[in-house]
């Protein structure tokens, strides 16, 4: 009967929104359970001490289309980011202006290959960037949770983002 | 059983068979959700989603001035993307930052740094981008001209 009681009160306790109720619960009396409070600095630090290893995450878990296209996501975006700072940057501190340096890039003879390379190397990152962003966007407003709709989403991002840089590279 | 007596009048005992035998099958809760993403620790208690709208309202925005700025050039629309591309990444790179220069992971003063040295450098992109668009073609025809070269 004694035993009822206290198991009863003690998963209570650990649900017990409460915490002044779960405190007393399970710090009540010394001759019953020997629950230890930790606090969650104590607990990594134990563990450090311990030199208890960390499970395997990205070791181990499989490669799937949206975390894949997620990472890329933002990749890209950082990407983007560090070329536009670069770009700005070096607008900033060299001395001639834009058109200038164009065209010195455009004569240096590259050829409509590496053009056209340069072209679609650039705008792939922004077009797949924008194009799971929206994909993102109408994640925001609630839909398109199910997996079936995600695969389709991610494949038609994949798909047009190539697309819509294949475009751009050779207009 | 006079403690039991005491405990009856708590309102957090009044809990179904479900949520004490099976808490994982309640449908209810335990804790509210919390929507904090804190980019310091400092700022763990504050409500995240002020921020979080205005992230998604400048990326409407963004996906809207864009074509709009090919299309129409203006100096004034040079501005609004410069401003809205530095804003948009300023955040996303926070986030980056937020996430994986974590204070456990590479110490209080470096997760700090790195918090830093992201405004630093989106400080720097939007004056570079406005300098661009003052003293230069602007964005928009830069871009143009790299297409067209």
């Amino acid at each position: 009967m004694a035993l009822c009681l206290r198991l009863a009160s003690r998963s209570v306790a650990a649900n017990c929104s409460s915490r002044i109720l779960q405190k007393s619960l399970l710090t009540t009396s010394s001759r019953s359970w020997a629950i230890q409070q930790y606090s969650a600095e104590e607990w990594e630090r134990k563990n450090e001490k311990m030199g208890r290893p960390l499970s395997p995450h990205l070791t181990i878990y499989k490669f799937q289309l949206t975390s894949m296209l997620s990472i890329t996501h933002r990749a890209t975006g950082m990407g983007l980011h560090f070329g536009l700072l670069g770009f700005a940057g070096a607008m900033v501190l060299l001395p001639n202006s834009y058109p200038y340096y164009l065209t010195l890039l455009a004569g240096s003879g590259g050829g409509k290959a590496l053009l056209v390379a340069s072209k679609f190397i650039i705008s792939w990152p922004f077009f797949f960037h924008t194009f799971n962003g929206i994909r993102h966007l109408v994640w925001d407003m609630g839909k398109g949770f199910s997996i079936k709709t995600l695969y389709k989403s991610g494949y038609a991002v994949v798909g047009l983002s190539i697309l819509a840089a294949l475009v751009a590279a050779v207009v | 059983m006079a403690l039991l007596c005491g405990f009856r009048r708590l309102p957090c005992l009044q809990r179904s068979v479900v949520q004490v035998t099976a808490p994982w099958l309640s449908a209810r809760a335990a804790a509210p959700l919390s929507v904090s993403r804190p980019a310091l620790s400092s700022q763990l208690a504050e409500d995240h989603v002020k921020h979080w709208n205005a992230e998604r309202l400048l990326t409407v925005g963004l996906l809207g001035v864009l074509p709009v700025a090919f299309t129409f050039p203006s100096p004034a629309l040079d501005y609004a993307v410069a401003l809205s591309v530095a804003v948009h990444s300023h955040w996303g790179m926070e986030a980056i930052f937020a996430d994986y220069a974590r204070p456990k992971r590479v110490g209080v003063f470096l997760s700090k740094a790195a918090i830093g040295a992201n405004y630093f450098m989106s400080a720097f992109l939007l004056g570079a981008l406005f300098y661009f668009n003052y003293t230069d073609v602007g964005v928009v025809e830069a871009v143009k001209m790299l297409w067209r070269a």
